[in-house]
């Protein structure tokens, strides 16, 4: 294991780390502003973050560049992710939004490719994964029942 | 969550990272705004702002952040660590979290926090050794 490999997991690992913050911050907000003016708050910042390194790279030309409005739609998606996110945190807390989000995350990938969904290679799924789906459905239920 | 990390993928390989995601942020204020003006409007200007929520103003750009650290790291280690760790960063952190504000520490949450985890495991490991039998 090389020292580049060693960095970049700790980097992964602290991704993990920013997510679970960032999902609690947003709550945090959404609980003192209410989840619809926080949504568009997180939505303004992240603009305004984007746009200031834009700025500092001097890239501000031709942002859009004619990109299909189709591929715009992973921003009006992420709106419901927020806000769904926004809504579960405070009242089934972090582990568990994080958790059960991921779960349906990975099913909603596997129908996907399973069905080529929004131009993805079909990618059946197959008995060897099928273990895979059942031990985090458990999990899913475990953590829905157990709480 | 899948659909729009597959689209910001397909947006970031067209514009380059910084300005996917500017687009990703703009349409979604785009939809943001009307929702909150729909939906929220009680809540609007009822609120008094006080120094110590500046905080809870920092996860748009921790966001950000994320999504540009995913697109460093994901081509020198590769999509299976990075969705391995950072799901162990996500749920171990989150359990922290959740035992400090609760001052609890939730039995079923922690077990089925360790069974997705070992799933996944055993999801990304099964996608990469490719030999896989058709069920279909």
């Amino acid at each position: 294991m090389n020292k580049t490999f060693i960095k970049n997991s700790g980097l992964a690992l602290s991704g993990g780390i920013m997510i679970a913050l960032m999902v609690t911050v947003n709550g945090v907000l959404a609980a003192r502003l209410g989840n619809w003016v926080a949504l568009v708050i997180i939505h303004l910042i992240g603009l305004i973050t984007a746009a200031a390194v834009l700025i500092f790279k001097k890239s501000l030309k031709d942002i859009t560049g004619g990109v299909p409005v189709k591929y715009m739609m992973g921003g009006i998606l992420g709106v419901f992710t927020i806000l769904l996110n926004n809504m579960c945190v405070n009242n089934i807390g972090v582990s568990m939004t994080l958790g059960l989000a991921l779960v349906g995350q990975i099913i909603a990938s596997a129908a996907a490719e399973h069905l080529g969904l929004l131009g993805m290679v079909k990618k059946k799924i197959t008995l060897r994964k099928a273990p895979a789906y059942l031990i985090m459905t458990a999990g899913a239920a475990i953590m829905i029942i157990w709480s | 969550m899948a659909a729009a990390i597959l689209m910001n993928a397909r947006l970031g390989a067209l514009r380059g990272l910084n300005k996917g995601a500017f687009i990703n942020y703009a349409a979604g204020l785009v939809l943001a705004i009307p929702i909150a003006l729909a939906f929220g409007r009680g809540s609007i200007g009822s609120y008094a702002f006080e120094p110590g929520d500046l905080i809870a103003l920092t996860g748009g750009a921790i966001g950000y952040f994320v999504v540009i650290l995913n697109n460093h790291i994901t081509p020198r280690i590769g999509i299976i660590f990075v969705t391995i760790l950072l799901f162990i960063g996500q749920i171990g952190t989150g359990a922290i979290i959740d035992a400090v504000r609760t001052g609890d520490v939730s039995i079923g949450r922690t077990i089925g926090g360790l069974l997705i985890m070992i799933g996944l495991i055993y999801l990304v490991f099964a996608e990469k050794s490719g030999s896989d039998r058709d069920i279909t």
